[in-house]
């Protein structure tokens, strides 16, 4: 790394302590507002402790998909080479520039009843609007990038040297894979599997639009807030609450991952 | 018993194009320039490359056979077997150490590879970091090893599952000039005892005369000189091997000539226990 150069002006501090303000603030805010007394019932309430165990459930099962799915395809983005990464590859990045609800209107028309896939799916029984399933796949939509991005970049810094050693000394390539290829790229995996964790958990508008927000079904934490705000805002202060430890607890452990280890 | 190959092959701006042959027991030599195609031509004995042409045999069994006509098309299947299934040891140049695996688990790491039960590959592997005088660094990690201490875990590594092809490329260059010496002197004890034939890629001249039996220059992909190292030190021919010899010779560039001529022993006390 290079030398750190010059401090900043004090200006340029200035300007960051008002950003740093500004970011810090809504934080204050929810402590400050947040109704203590009450937290207990909020949290023991059924609904919450309903979209507390969804969104386990979703961002969990979406992480599983994104990296069974994501890791073939970082592996690909990274060794794939040729023309198709020039197509592949801004169709991985773009969820994450998107809207998350254009992705949702998205899953309506591909998999609603009526979609391009969804029509063909009906007539198999399989319905995914407005399902635990549904939310999944948003969840998944939106984590699987994250993933797969995190995996190529790991291959990339990967040596391949470390492969072809293991072959030479007698490794098929599953043995390679298990014993070389995924520990060394373990620190690489596990930040992508925590910032898709985190991105899944905080899903909103890809699920609403389309898994909809049904309680015990499709509600997770995020949807429990947007409705809580609209009936109990002290209650959703608390719930909100809730994503902020977990939030925080998910950057403690990449903090250790990614800056570290030095 | 013998290791053969001739190899053609086209890789960017080199042009391999390679007859080698070596005996059981023997050591063969590769000196010549960077980017002569010497890693390449490892790389093709490893079966890590596959050649554009030429076959390769190790003990009378094709590992590579690409059969082409005069306008270069294959004109039949080609062979290749891949390296897991090669019987061979790769020291590679800047050894290639698993850095998540400590020095017991990368050394049983061929054995394990191919199927050694945990218990049976540790103790092979312990052994051999033993007779490598490094079974005290077991438990580290290659990042926690010493230059010396790593090539002999990489030597370790490269000979426990018993190869009848030994492949080293540059075994020595990364050392510093202590541990160069010692780890000379370990090789050629090593090279001694080993029943199979060895490969070894080096720029050194008194590498290559301490360690080979026999010498081939590889200049721009081609040979220009090879046979009995005496021979060809000798009466070297190509400006390369003379430059070499001369900066040698001159001691500006290793000024601890001498020591590797001077023959077998090694003065250090930490390999005594490396005895052939």
């Amino acid at each position: 790394m290079p030398p750190p150069g010059r401090p900043a002006p004090a200006l340029a501090r200035a300007a960051a302590l008002v950003a740093v303000a500004f970011l810090v603030l809504p934080l204050v805010g929810l402590a400050a507002r947040a109704p203590w007394g009450r937290a207990g019932d909020v949290l023991r309430a059924p609904a919450t402790l309903d979209a507390f165990r969804l969104s386990l459930v979703v961002s969990t099962t979406a992480t599983a998909f994104s990296f069974v799915f994501g890791f073939p395809l970082g592996w690909w983005l990274a060794r794939g080479g040729g023309r198709a990464m020039a197509v592949v590859r801004p169709v991985v990045l773009l969820p994450l520039v998107l809207p998350p609800v254009v992705g949702g209107v998205g899953l309506l028309a591909a998999l609603g009843r009526r979609g391009i896939v969804g029509a063909w799916l009906a007539r198999l029984g399989i319905h995914l609007p407005f399902t635990t399933t549904g939310a999944i796949l948003a969840a998944t939509f939106v984590s699987l990038p994250l993933v797969a991005l995190a995996v190529e970049g790991g291959f990339r810094a990967l040596d391949p040297r470390f492969e072809d050693a293991a072959a030479a000394m007698g490794a098929s390539r599953g043995y390679t894979l298990r014993r070389v290829t995924l520990p060394l790229l373990g620190a690489q995996v596990a930040a992508g599997l925590a910032l898709g964790w985190a991105r899944a958990l905080g899903e909103f508008g890809a699920t609403i639009t389309f898994a909809g927000n049904l309680q015990g079904r499709t509600q997770t934490l995020p949807l429990a807030v947007y409705e809580l705000l609209q009936t109990d805002p002290d209650a959703a202060i608390v719930v909100s609450l809730i994503l902020v430890v977990v939030a925080a607890a998910v950057l403690i452990i990449l903090h250790r991952r990614l800056f570290g280890a030095a | 018993m013998s290791f053969d190959a001739r190899v053609r092959l086209r890789r960017g701006p080199l042009h391999l194009d390679v007859a080698l042959t070596a005996a059981a027991g023997e050591t063969c030599a590769i000196v010549g320039p960077n980017g002569a195609g010497k890693s390449t031509l490892l790389a093709v004995a490893a079966g890590l490359v596959r050649p554009d042409a030429g076959r390769v045999a190790l003990d009378g069994v094709v590992l590579d056979q690409v059969d082409v006509d005069d306008s270069g098309r294959v004109v039949r299947p080609p062979v290749h077997v891949p390296p897991r299934a090669r019987p061979i040891g790769v020291v590679f140049q800047d050894l290639a150490l698993f850095p998540h695996l400590s020095a017991a688990e990368n050394a049983a790491f061929p054995l394990r590879a191919r199927g050694t039960p945990a218990a049976e590959a540790r103790a092979r592997a312990l052994a051999a970091l033993d007779h490598f005088g490094v079974l005290a660094r077991a438990d580290a990690r290659p990042g926690a090893l010493s230059g010396g201490e790593a090539q002999r875990v990489a030597l370790a590594r490269a000979l426990i599952a018993q190869p009848r092809l030994l492949l080293l490329d540059e075994p020595l260059a990364a050392l510093d000039r202590p541990a160069r010496a010692r780890i000379r002197a370990l090789l050629r004890d090593v090279l001694g005892a080993f029943e199979g034939v060895a490969v070894l890629i080096t720029h050194d001249p008194r590498d290559a005369e301490a360690l080979a039996d026999r010498l081939i220059v590889l200049e721009d992909g081609v040979v220009t000189q090879s046979g009995a190292i005496d021979d060809v030190m000798s009466a070297p021919k190509g400006a390369f091997l003379r430059q070499m010899i001369t900066a040698d010779a001159s001691g500006d560039r290793y000024p601890d000539t001498g020591h590797a001529r001077s023959g077998h022993q090694s003065t250090e006390p930490g390999d005594s226990a490396v005895a052939g």
